[in-house]
């Protein structure tokens, strides 16, 4: 504990003097978030780290993978459900977001059914990503690769599809009240991607340069590709 | 979207530059954090911004009132459980921390049948909670009852924790600590359970 209390000690002595009328207001009104946020549990993937959030700004469920189970029957202990349902029906959030990563564990194991074998509960997880991952899976290679990259955006992409199966959000999304959007965080280089819902493609987030105006966004991944081969 | 984009550019220019050699050390070299924490999904009791968390340091589930179900080791998606699963036997995490905070609204509902009514899922979610939904039942002022629940939700989290076979055995051996704490939002004060007491106790 001793880390954390050491973190809790600076908490206390940098962000809650400037936010410390923040947060007794909200104490007081309750909290207002915007935004569901839905993400995965890994420690280099923070929302509130990566948004720069403030108090009160975002409502988070976190589950290995970020994934969203079918709105399927009122049966169970459904946390992810449960949560998503009072984010929207009883908060209100205007903005429902998935946000996936690069070097997902999670998805990882729903693509190679070796590496959940021996944690319990975590194959039948993740095998509620199987329809996303199994046109991704390599032939006869294991690992981290670019099937993973495109496993975990298309991870994403059955998640907010899962959403639009919950009839409270189909309804909002059609009325306008609430955005459904997808995200996935790149570790190793820190770059946000945006589902573009007209084209089914991740985009970076940072305006095109110089250099993608250039070569066209297919020579630049193209490129992307070259250069890391031959950092391998 | 517009604010997580500001906010993402704001983290790009402020934290990135100080800690990219550690994203990509942690890119390259996988996860290894030392604590699951176990939170509310609520937007006010954020635990990387309580513990002034660093990259890589804490591997998060969240969820309403931030339950730790009991092991039921049936076919059923149980999400939290997989975490844990994962956090203990594959991550290899040194320790569990149950954070529960003040104002809770899953305590809430688990303390108001009505506030469930028409939130699918809830009351399902909620039922976790009633093994302690009696325990505070003799206190008369609400505000008190409530944060007594809310105190008892992370007691009752941390005994289900012991229920799933590989936490209970590494915490007989020493490989796992559990802890339990909660945090006062309109005080910003933190409070750890001292499970010899089963009291809480404010941090200085």
């Amino acid at each position: 504990m001793d880390r954390l209390i050491r973190g809790y000690r600076e908490f206390r002595k940098t962000r809650w003097p400037e936010e410390r009328t923040n947060y007794a207001r909200m104490a007081k009104r309750g909290q207002r978030p915007e935004y569901l946020l839905i993400a995965c549990s890994d420690s280099r993937s923070d929302p509130a780290t990566v948004f720069s959030a403030n108090p009160g700004e975002l409502f988070v469920v976190r589950n290995v993978a970020a994934v969203v189970p079918p709105y399927g029957d009122d049966t169970g202990f459904y946390g992810t459900r449960a949560a998503i349902a009072y984010a929207v029906l009883a908060l209100n959030v205007r903005n429902v977001v998935v946000m996936g990563h690069a070097q997902c564990g999670g998805v990882a194991a729903a693509m190679d059914s070796k590496v959940a074998e021996s944690i319990p509960f975590l194959r039948e997880w993740v095998s509620l990503l199987k329809p996303a991952v199994e046109s991704k899976i390599p032939k006869g290679h294991h690992g981290h690769g670019h099937g993973n990259t495109d496993a975990e955006r298309a991870a994403v992409k059955l998640s907010i599809e899962r959403l639009r199966g919950y009839p409270f959000i189909a309804e909002r999304e059609k009325s306008g009240a609430v955005h459904v959007d997808g995200l996935r965080f790149d570790i190793a280089n820190g770059i946000l991607e945006v589902l573009d819902h007209d084209t089914g493609e991740f985009e970076p987030v940072e305006r095109p340069g110089l250099f993608s105006r250039w070569f066209g966004s297919g020579r630049r991944a193209a490129l992307a590709g070259d250069i890391r081969a031959a950092a391998e | 979207m517009d604010r997580l984009i500001a906010g993402y550019r704001a983290f790009k220019a402020r934290r990135w530059p100080e800690e990219r050699a550690q994203y990509a050390q942690l890119a390259a070299k996988g996860q290894r954090p030392d604590t699951l924490v176990v939170a509310c999904s609520d937007s006010r009791a954020d635990p990387a911004t309580i513990f002034d968390a660093a990259p890589g340091e804490l591997f998060v589930v969240r969820n309403v009132a931030g339950i730790v179900p009991p092991f039921e080791p049936d076919a059923g998606y149980h999400g939290t459980s997989a975490a844990l699963a994962f956090a203990v036997v594959q991550l290899g995490v040194k320790q569990v921390l149950v954070l529960g905070h003040a104002q809770c609204g899953g305590i809430a509902a688990a303390l108001d049948d009505s506030l469930v009514a028409g939130v699918p899922f809830l009351g399902h979610w909620i039922a976790l909670l009633d093994p302690v939904r009696g325990r505070s039942a003799h206190l008369a002022d609400p505000a008190e009852r409530h944060a007594a629940m809310e105190r008892d939700c992370v007691g009752l989290s941390l005994a289900n924790l012991m229920t799933f076979p590989f936490v209970a055995e590494r915490v007989r051996d020493g490989r796992l600590a559990l802890h339990g704490a909660r945090f006062g939002i309109a005080d910003g004060r933190l409070e750890i359970l001292d499970r010899a007491t089963g009291a809480f106790v404010t941090v200085d």
